[in-house]
C-alpha cells in the first residue's frame, strides 16, 4: 500500500488484481511483458468444428487484434456455411488433415464432437501445430494419456478450452480461498441443471448421431465431460492442487427416454485424501437452481458462480467498544471498525460480501458460452501463446484432471460402484 | 441504550455508550470523565441523535421530512428554521460539488429543483415525485452537534455512527492520535487504511460492505455499482460526510476539482484487493 501511488499505477494493479502467478501460473500468459512480445503481430488459426462452440471462438477471434483466421474445417457442410458467412475468403477445408497441411496456419482450434479431440489433437501437435483443443480433453483416459504423451514429448503449444482459468471471479476467488478468508476448505459443492432435452434440431434422421453427438456414448461421456469438467476443477484449485482419491456416484435416465444412451441425471462424490468430499450433480429435466459452485470453508462460504463471499461469523457488531478493551490493558493499537455504514438490521441476514466486479451470473443454460465466463481471455492467450511461442504453465496438467475427474466419475455412476483415482498423471 | 463505566485501567477511566439510532450503531467512547458527568453527557448526545432522527428519518411517517416529501410537490411547506438552514446547506452543496452530492437523488425524475423562500421558510418541489433523503448528511450534521457538545466537556473523545461517519476530540488517551482503521473487506482482522485523527471527522463512502450500493446516482436515480471506497478527513464531520458521496459518485476526473473547492480536507481512495492487500490513492 502507497500513499504515493499515482493513479496509472493504482490503475494498473486493479487490472491485474493480486493475482499470484504463484497460484495461477498460465496467467503469466497474459502478462503485460507478453502483450509487448506480441504486439503487432497475428496468430494465423485454423479453426476445426465449426458449429456453434467453433462460431462462438470465431465470433470473437474476429475481434481481437492478435488473431488472423486463415483456414476453416468442417465436414458438415451447414457448420462451414455458416462460418464462411463471419469471415468471408477464408480457405475451407473439409478433411481436418488437409488443414494440417497448410503452411499458412500457425495455430488450430479443435471444436469437434469429444470422441474427435484425441486423434486431431495428437495429429495436429505431430504437425507442428499450436493447438487448442475444447473441452473435455478426451473419450477415454487411454486417449487422454496418450494426448498428454503427445503433447510432453513434443514443443508445441497445448491449451485446452477450461475457460474458468481466464475468469476473473474464479482466479479471485481463489486468491481468497489460499489466503485462508475462508479458514479450512472442508467441503465443495457443485451443481448443473437443466430443463431441456439437450438436442439439437436435425434436417433429418441420419443427422441424428452427428448433430446430437451428445447424447450417444460413442462420441460423449454425456453430462459429466460436457459439465462437470468445467466444475471439477474446483476441487485441487482450492486444495493447492491435491486430487481425489476415489470417486462413487450413480445415474439413470429418468425423464429423456427419447432413444438416447447417456444420463439425463447424475450425482458423484469425490473424496480427497485428507479427508474433505467434492460433490457434483446434474438433472436436466428441472432447472429452478440453475448452476452452483460452492466453496464451504471453516470460517466463510464462497459461491463462485455469483462472485460473493458469505462469512461464519459476520462483522463484529460493536467498532469503537474494541478500544476500550486496549485502553483497560494500557493498549495503544488501532481498531478497524471504519467503513461503509453499519446498518442493525443486516445482523442476521448477511447478504455476503461481493469480491469480483460486474459479475454476470452464468445461469448454465447456454450450451455454447456465456458472457464474462473467461471464454475471450482463454482464446486470446492462446493467440499470444501462438505468436511467442511460450507454453502457459500448468494448463495442460488442469484440462487433463479435469477431463480425467469427469471420464471417472462417468464410469462410476455407470458402475454405481467406487472407482480409484490414480495419484499422478499416467502417460 | 449500553453504558459501560470502566476503571480495569484506573490512571484512564473511560466511559462507553452505545445507541441502535439513525439505522446504525452509534457509539461514543468518553476517556477520562468522571462517570456521573459521563453519563450525562451521553444522555444529551444521544437526546440530539434521537431527536434527529426522529425529524430527519423519510421513513418514519411523523417526521418533518416525510411531512415535507408528502406535501411540498403541490404546495409551499412552511419548515422550521433547522430544517430550512439545512436544505439551504444542502443546495449549497450540491451547487459546490457540480450536483454530485443531491438530496434528492433518489427520487428519479428528471429536472429536480428544490424551491426555498427564505423570507417564508418554505420549500416547494418543481415536480412530483420528488423527495428528500437527509439520510447521510442528516449523520455528519448531527456528528458535528454532537462534538460540539462532548468538546465542551472532554478534552478526549471518539464518536462513531456506524463507522462511515467518526469523530475524534483531541488525542487518545495514551497520547497519540486515535487510530482508526477502515477494515479489509475481504479478511477479518486486516485493516485497509490506517488514519490518525486529531481533533478532526472521518466520513467513508462507498458501497457497503455486503455489496449492496446505497448511494443514488443523482443522473440516474439508480444505485452506483461501483466499486472501492472514498475516506474523507477534515475538520467538520458534515463536510466531510458531503465530500465522500460526492467525491464517491463523481467521476475520477472531476474528484480533484471538487476537493480543491474545500479547504482543510483530504481523500482517499481505497480499494481491497482478494490477495489481502489494499490500495490508497490520495485525491
Amino acid at each position: 500500500m502507497s500513499e504515493r501511488m499515482t493513479r496509472k499505477d493504482f490503475l494498473s494493479r486493479l487490472a491485474f488484481g493480486g493475482a499470484s502467478l504463484a497460484l495461477f501460473p498460465w496467467l503469466a500468459g497474459c502478462s503485460a511483458e507478453r502483450q509487448k512480445e506480441a504486439a503487432g503481430e497475428k496468430a494465423r488459426l485454423g479453426i476445426i468444428g465449426t458449429g456453434s462452440r467453433g462460431q462462438f471462438h470465431l465470433v470473437n477471434l474476429l475481434q481481437d487484434p492478435s488473431a488472423q483466421v486463415v483456414a476453416l474445417c468442417d465436414d458438415y457442410a451447414p457448420h462451414l456455411d455458416a462460418a464462411s458467412a463471419l469471415c468471408p475468403g477464408v480457405r475451407r477445408y473439409t478433411d481436418y488433415r488437409k488443414l494440417l497441411e497448410d503452411k499458412d496456419v500457425d495455430g488450430v482450434i479443435i471444436c469437434t464432437p469429444l470422441s474427435m479431440h484425441a486423434q486431431m489433437t495428437i495429429d495436429a501437435l505431430a504437425a507442428g501445430k499450436h493447438t487448442f483443443c475444447e473441452k473435455a480433453m478426451a473419450h477415454s483416459p487411454e486417449q487422454l494419456s496418450a494426448m498428454y504423451r503427445a503433447w510432453k514429448e513434443g514443443n508445441r503449444v497445448l491449451m485446452v478450452g477450461q475457460q474458468r482459468l481466464y475468469d476473473p471471479k474464479y482466479v479471485q476467488a481463489m486468491e481468497l480461498v489460499h489466503n485462508g478468508a475462508i479458514g479450512q476448505v472442508v467441503g465443495i459443492r457443485n451443481y448443473w441443471y437443466r430443463n431441456n432435452d439437450w438436442r439439437r434440431e436435425v434436417p433429418s434422421p441420419e443427422f441424428e448421431r452427428r448433430i446430437n453427438w451428445r447424447l450417444y456414448d460413442e462420441y460423449s461421456r454425456g453430462l459429466m465431460t460436457e459439465l462437470a469438467c468445467h466444475q471439477l476443477q474446483n476441487g485441487s484449485w482450492a486444495l493447492g492442487g491435491l486430487q481425489p482419491s476415489f470417486v462413487t456416484g450413480t445415474g439413470s435416465i429418468q425423464y429423456w427416454k427419447d432413444g438416447r444412451e447417456v444420463f439425463d441425471n447424475v450425482a458423484a462424490i469425490y473424496q480427497y485424501p485428507n479427508g474433505m468430499h467434492m460433490t457434483f450433480e446434474s438433472i436436466i429435466s428441472n432447472k429452478h437452481f440453475g448452476m452452483g459452485e460452492q466453496i464451504l470453508g471453516s470460517e466463510g462460504t464462497i459461491d463462485l458462480v455469483r462472485g460473493i463471499m458469505y462469512r461464519e461469523t459476520p462483522r463484529p457488531r460493536s467498532g469503537i467498544r474494541q478500544l476500550l478493551d486496549q485502553i483497560e490493558q494500557g493498549i495503544l493499537s488501532n481498531a478497524a471498525f471504519a467503513g461503509t455504514s453499519w446498518a442493525t438490521e443486516e445482523a442476521s441476514k448477511d447478504a455476503g460480501i461481493r469480491f469480483a466486479e460486474n459479475v454476470t451470473v452464468n445461469d448454465g443454460s447456454s450450451s455454447v458460452g456465456a458472457a464474462g465466463d473467461g471464454s475471450v481471455e482463454l482464446i486470446h492467450a492462446f493467440c499470444l501463446a501462438v505468436i511467442t511461442g511460450s507454453q502457459p504453465a500448468g494448463i495442460v496438467e488442469e484440462a487433463y484432471w479435469s477431463t480425467l475427474l469427469a471420464l471417472l466419475g462417468d464410469r462410476t455412476t455407470r458402475l454405481a460402484s467406487r472407482v480409484d483415482v490414480p495419484a499422478e498423471i499416467v502417460w | 441504550m449500553e453504558f459501560v463505566y470502566s476503571v480495569r485501567n484506573p490512571s484512564v477511566p473511560t466511559a462507553y455508550s452505545r445507541l441502535d439510532a439513525m439505522h446504525t450503531q452509534c457509539e461514543i467512547l468518553l476517556p477520562f470523565v468522571a462517570e456521573e458527568e459521563a453519563r450525562a453527557l451521553v444522555d444529551s448526545v444521544w437526546s440530539m441523535v434521537e431527536e434527529a432522527d426522529r425529524r430527519y428519518n423519510r421513513f418514519l411517517a411523523g417526521s418533518v421530512l416525510a411531512e415535507v416529501n408528502r406535501r411540498a410537490a403541490g404546495e409551499a411547506v412552511e419548515v422550521d428554521d433547522e430544517l430550512f438552514m439545512i436544505l439551504q446547506l444542502c443546495e449549497t452543496f450540491r451547487k459546490a460539488t457540480f450536483g454530485y452530492f443531491d438530496v434528492t437523488a433518489g427520487s428519479r425524475v428528471p429536472d429536480r429543483e428544490v424551491m426555498l423562500e427564505a423570507s417564508a421558510h418554505t420549500v416547494r418541489f418543481s415536480r412530483p415525485g420528488m423527495r428528500l433523503d437527509l439520510g447521510g448528511f442528516a449523520k455528519g450534521f448531527v456528528l458535528e452537534q454532537a462534538v460540539r457538545e462532548v468538546s465542551a466537556h472532554a478534552d478526549s473523545a471518539l464518536l462513531s455512527f456506524g463507522g462511515s461517519s467518526v469523530a475524534a476530540v483531541g488525542r487518545h488517551p495514551l497520547g497519540a492520535p486515535w487510530p482508526v482503521a477502515v477494515a479489509h473487506s475481504y479478511y477479518p482482522g486486516r485493516t485497509a487504511h490506517t488514519f490518525q485523527l486529531e481533533g478532526t471527522a472521518l466520513s467513508v463512502s462507498g458501497k457497503d460492505p455486503h455489496g449492496r450500493g446505497h448511494i443514488i446516482d443523482p443522473e440516474t436515480g439508480n444505485t452506483l455499482e461501483k466499486e472501492g471506497l472514498v475516506a474523507v478527513t477534515g475538520p467538520s464531520a458534515m463536510v466531510a460526510e458531503v465530500l465522500s458521496t460526492a467525491l464517491w459518485v463523481a467521476p475520477a476526473g472531476r474528484r480533484g476539482e471538487i476537493l480543491a473547492a474545500f479547504d482543510g480536507y483530504e481523500a482517499r481512495e481505497i480499494r481491497c484487493l482478494t490477495d489481502g492487500q489494499a490500495l490508497t490513492l490520495t485525491i
